[in-house]
């Protein structure tokens, strides 16, 4: 049983070996420091020549990412905090992403994977979730795996299949997390959907239809062996749908599962307002329109700083709470 | 000056460690780099070591685990210096005030307020038991309500357009002498099949005298003696104020035998495919859409609209302008008040009162007075 | 000597007569968006080009760079197709003239945007040890990008066969470069340890040659060099909008560079070049039906 962090370490080490085109650039990944939240780890020492320590410059290291990406290399590039992925939107958007559209014949294989999410008191500019300021660009993929998918596979798979931009988001709270591919107390399944990522389908009942589904990924997977089964305890059904790919996202197989409930809940980390989870929404409607019982509910981290001080920050963060209070009110719809 | 201990951060991913032993006693003399305490991550185990001479006071117990920066101990320079006081930073906390021994599944509560059932009831007849879906919706009150399964229902149609022959009158007894004994005999006064020979009231005020031409002949007991000699065809009840008389009023005589009938205003529109027990009366402009389903001795009043596939059982009262969205369902002897609007689908339990004017958006529970205009949630505070 | 001339004479009179037409067009409304045309600054563009090997070196260009993209590649067709908005344009009519890619030229609309680009190039030409080398082209208004500075950090860090060319036309759209820089430019590069060489942005020659010399050095010793060429934008920054006043323009039509190779040519080269080079616009403007 590996963690997220060593699934990961070790699907590195796995490309690393099986692919000679692949580099890794980023801040402070050097052995015996191994990256700021040790995903790199080891990988210096086993390759010193394809993982390059770089100044602190994420718009220069995009850019030179990009120029290797350009000619023929797999470069992966580290953010330290996925806060400071902005400094790198000029890169990704106006570079990365148009080169492979606007030139013929061209692909840009950049890797950019960063950290991101609070609830470890880093406080206001090294614990938002970001993501959702890279949504909808074309040419760009979101990769976030949950703690139910297999990381180290899912970068592998990137490497190997992607020609474009992909930011592969990690939430922070999920590295120590122990992966719950054969968990006993929920049956999983993994799927691989239509955009050729894996959704993590989870369901806490044995038989019947479910109440809700709750749809979900990355980081806040590591609130549902604890939740499902409170609910279940409760007579509360729940598919819990965390797709690895959430951008584009599996909208056929999300609208697919949510019929079967009719009620459906959207979480996520990032702050309220213009989030994920209410592009996802909006076309869940116009699939799902007539087969609903009630309003799609969306639950988020408050629109606000994320403070350092613990109570403060669990107060704005979104929380298993929040999640269940949102199930709660979309079955009390008649 | 003394030195708080502080547990350390350990490893980047983990923001807390357990506290495993202390290897000094409290007010043990301690000195500089001695180890002092053993803590535990999920990948290791450290020593923390005293960063100056003194004298150990341990603040925490072992055993539990503290987010990183949390005092748990204090070197004291001198054996008499004070802990000094500083902010604890609280362990995080996200309130949640579990009951200690649940009655019922949240399910169970969210189905019983869906459904209408009385759920401190369900738990009083169930002592010792969680209670749970199944148990809640093998009580909720059948909708298609017990006395509904009762009736004798018949096809009615009552279009505007038709026109009785007048071949066999028949001859109604009205029971109430007040305001809506004269809606009967005004709405008969347009039917030809129908003849109002008689009205009783149990006020002996009102013997002998006369309602638009018809007399007030007696109290209500005068009914079976007059059944008797076959001076009348059936009943029809006015009374509308007490929902229990009028349900005691018509369970009296139809126990023995006596029918009542059902009057329905000739400008009333009672649509194809509907169907009635007996006993109801519908006033003016009341619009029964089809496929509707109504039971025996309802007061429709004025205007009263029932929209396509609604179920009504018996023993209700409407006010006038009262209209019901389609497949509406409502259960026996529940008042509706003046210009009450119900949304499709909605289920009324038994015996609920609805105050005028109000706007029915979610299922009532049986038992229910709902007073407020509007009932609707209009939004969920997160 | 006079052979390389003639050479880079002919090819700074064909980005000349093409860029003519160009405004033209636009003038005809054949044109869509923006073209910025290096009037006046045809020798940085030839004379820098010229020293490179297309094989192996790569250029990154940015929002004026036909100049560069003619020098690098000679294909006026692919480009005047491109810049016309047609599918068989060498970026499909997508890029238009400002995104341009064939082999191993790139170019884009963001100022500065393309050097960490050009730096990554750098690496991979390093870690692919083909003496290749990675070209970029600036203009002294971009020099206040900041990610510029990130690069050129990394450039040096890594010794990485980085060429960056300033092309100071001292002009920033309509900003004169001293309302833009409170130090002087060739100062920054050097700054990070770059050496770098301040030359005569309107002779052809002399900038063909230090890029020869150059060149050669990155590719024998790697690391990163900067060539700061002095130039006048004779034309406007895009299409009509021009606020100079037009003394000042004419003051430098003497250091035209295409001037500046004719009084070193024998006329009778200069009348051939410049026919030829007419002919072949004209050829291609008739392919189009555009004349
Ligand atoms: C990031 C960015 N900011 C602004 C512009 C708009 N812009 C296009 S060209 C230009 C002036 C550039 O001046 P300079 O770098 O000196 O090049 P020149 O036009 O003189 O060749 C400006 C401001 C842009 N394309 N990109
Ligand atoms: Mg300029």
């Amino acid at each position: 049983m590996s963690t997220y962090l060593q699934n990961l370490q070790n699907g590195l080490f796995e490309l690393f070996s099986n692919n000679s085109r692949v580099i890794l650039l980023g801040e402070d990944v050097l052995d015996p420091y191994g990256g700021a939240f040790k995903v790199t780890a080891g990988l210096s020492t086993q390759f010193p020549n394809r993982v390059l320590t770089t100044p602190i410059s994420e718009a220069g290291i995009t850019g030179v990412a990009i120029g290797l990406a350009l000619r023929g290399y797999i470069p992966i590039v580290e953010i330290m905090f996925g806060d400071f992925l902005t400094l790198c939107a000029d890169q990704i958007i106006n570079h990365a992403t148009k080169f492979p559209n606007m030139y013929r014949d061209v692909t840009c294989p950049l890797i950019m994977r960063s950290p991101m999410g609070g609830g470890r008191g880093y406080g206001p500019t090294h614990s938002q979730s970001l993501e959702k300021m890279f949504l909808g660009i074309p040419e760009l993929k979101l990769i976030a795996p949950s703690h139910y998918h297999q990381p180290g596979q899912t970068i592998q798979h990137i490497a190997t299949q992607e020609i474009n931009p992909v930011i592969f988001i990690e939430h922070k709270l999920l590295y120590r997390e122990t992966l719950q591919l054969n968990s006993e107390a929920l049956p999983l399944i993994l799927k691989t959907d239509e955009t050729g990522y894996q959704t993590a389908i989870l369901r806490n009942y044995d038989v019947g239809i479910p109440d809700v589904c709750l749809i979900g990924y990355g980081g806040i997977s590591r609130f549902l062996p604890e939740l499902l089964k409170k609910l279940a305890a409760e007579e509360i059904r729940i598919i819990a749908l965390l797709p690895e790919s959430i951008d584009p996202v599996p909208i056929e197989m999300l609208a697919h599962f949510a019929a079967e409930a009719g009620r459906i809940v959207i979480a996520e980390e990032s702050t309220e307002g213009f989030t994920w989870a209410s592009g996802i929404a909006s076309q869940l409607y116009e699939n799902l329109w007539g087969k609903l019982h009630c309003p799609i509910k969306m639950v988020t981290s408050a629109r606000c700083a994320i403070p350092t001080a613990i109570q403060q920050e669990a107060d704005v963060l979104i929380s298993s709470l929040n999640i269940e209070n949102a199930i709660l009110e979309v079955i009390s719809w008649a | 000056m003394g030195m708080i201990i502080k547990m350390p951060l350990l490893n980047i991913n983990d923001e807390s460690a357990t506290l495993v032993r202390w290897l000094h006693s409290d007010g043990a003399r301690v000195s500089q780099n001695e180890p002092i305490c053993v803590v535990e991550t999920t990948k290791s185990a450290v020593d923390i070591c005293a960063e100056i001479d003194g004298f150990l006071r341990q603040l925490a117990p072992v055993g539990s685990t503290y987010i990183t920066g949390y005092a748990i101990g204090f070197i004291a320079s001198s054996i008499d210096e004070l802990v000094p006081n500083f902010e604890h930073i609280e362990p995080y906390s996200n309130n949640i005030v579990e009951s200690t021994s649940p009655k019922w599944t949240k399910k169970a509560q969210i189905l019983a307020n869906r459904l209408g059932v009385d759920l401190i009831a369900l738990a009083a007849a169930h002592p010792g038991v969680l209670i749970g879906e199944e148990l809640v919706k093998s009580v909720a009150p059948s909708i298609e309500s017990e006395s509904l399964r009762a009736v004798n229902l018949t096809a009615v149609t009552h279009l505007p357009i038709t026109h009785a022959n007048d071949t066999h009158q028949e001859r109604v007894l009205i029971l109430g002498g007040s305001g809506g004994a004269a809606l009967v005999l005004d709405i008969l006064s347009d039917v030809l099949t129908q003849q109002a020979i008689g009205i009783l009231d149990n006020n002996p005020k009102l013997f002998n005298t006369t309602l638009m031409g018809v007399p007030v002949i007696g109290g209500f007991d005068l009914a079976i003696q007059l059944w008797q000699e076959k001076k009348f065809d059936t009943l029809i009840s006015t009374v509308v104020k007490d929902i229990a008389d009028r349900v005691s009023i018509f369970e009296r005589f139809t126990q023995i035998g006596i029918p009542f009938t059902n009057i329905i205003a000739a400008n009333a529109n009672v649509r194809r495919d509907c169907r009635m027990g007996t006993g109801n009366l519908i006033v003016h402009g009341s619009y029964i859409a089809t496929g509707v389903t109504l039971g025996n001795n309802n007061f429709l009043a004025a205007g009263t609209y029932i929209e396509h596939h609604s179920i009504i059982g018996s023993h209700c009262t409407f006010g006038p302008r009262t209209s019901l969205s389609g497949r509406v369902k409502v259960a026996d002897r529940v008042k509706f008040g003046t210009h009450v609007a119900v949304e499709p689908f909605i289920e009324i339990g038994t015996e609920s009162v609805i105050a005028s004017g109000v706007v029915l958006t979610s299922h009532i529970p049986s038992y229910s007075i709902v007073k407020n205009a509007s009932n609707s949630v209009i939004r969920h505070a997160r | 000597m006079n052979a390389d001339l003639e050479m880079l004479y002919e090819k700074m009179v064909l980005i000349r007569l093409f860029e003519e037409t160009l405004l033209k067009l636009f003038s005809l409304g054949h044109l869509r968006g923006t073209v910025h045309t290096c009037i006046g600054q045809e020798a940085c563009a030839v004379g820098i080009v010229s020293a490179l090997d297309s094989k192996r070196d790569t250029l990154c260009s940015n929002h004026r760079g036909h100049g560069h993209f003619l020098a690098f590649t000679d294909n006026t067709d692919g480009l005047l197709k491109e810049i016309l908005g047609l599918k068989s344009g060498i970026c499909g009519g997508k890029g238009g003239s400002q995104h341009l890619h064939v082999n191993n030229f790139y170019s884009n609309g963001i100022l500065g945007g393309m050097v960490p680009i050009a730096t990554g190039i750098a690496l991979s030409q390093k870690l692919a040890e083909e003496n290749g080398i990675s070209v970029v082209f600036v203009g002294d208004g971009a020099m206040s990008e900041g990610v510029i500075y990130e690069s050129l950090n990394m450039a040096a860090l890594w010794k990485l066969p980085l060429l960056l060319v300033i092309e100071h036309n001292q002009i920033a759209q309509s900003t004169p470069w001293n309302l833009e820089h409170g130090s002087a430019i060739e100062g920054r590069p050097v700054a990070f340890g770059i050496p770098t060489e301040t030359i005569d942005g309107n002779d052809v020659q002399t900038i063909y040659a230090a890029t020869k010399k150059t060149v050669d050095d990155m590719r024998k010793n790697a690391h990163s060099r900067c060539l700061l060429l002095k130039t006048y934008r004779l034309g406007p920054h895009s299409k009509g909008d021009d606020y100079r006043s037009t003394t000042e323009i004419s003051s430098h039509q003497m250091n035209d560079p295409l001037k500046r190779a004719e009084t070193v040519l024998p006329e009778k080269v200069v009348m051939g070049i410049k026919t030829l080079c007419q002919t072949r616009i004209n050829q291609m403007l008739e392919s189009f039906s555009l004349i």
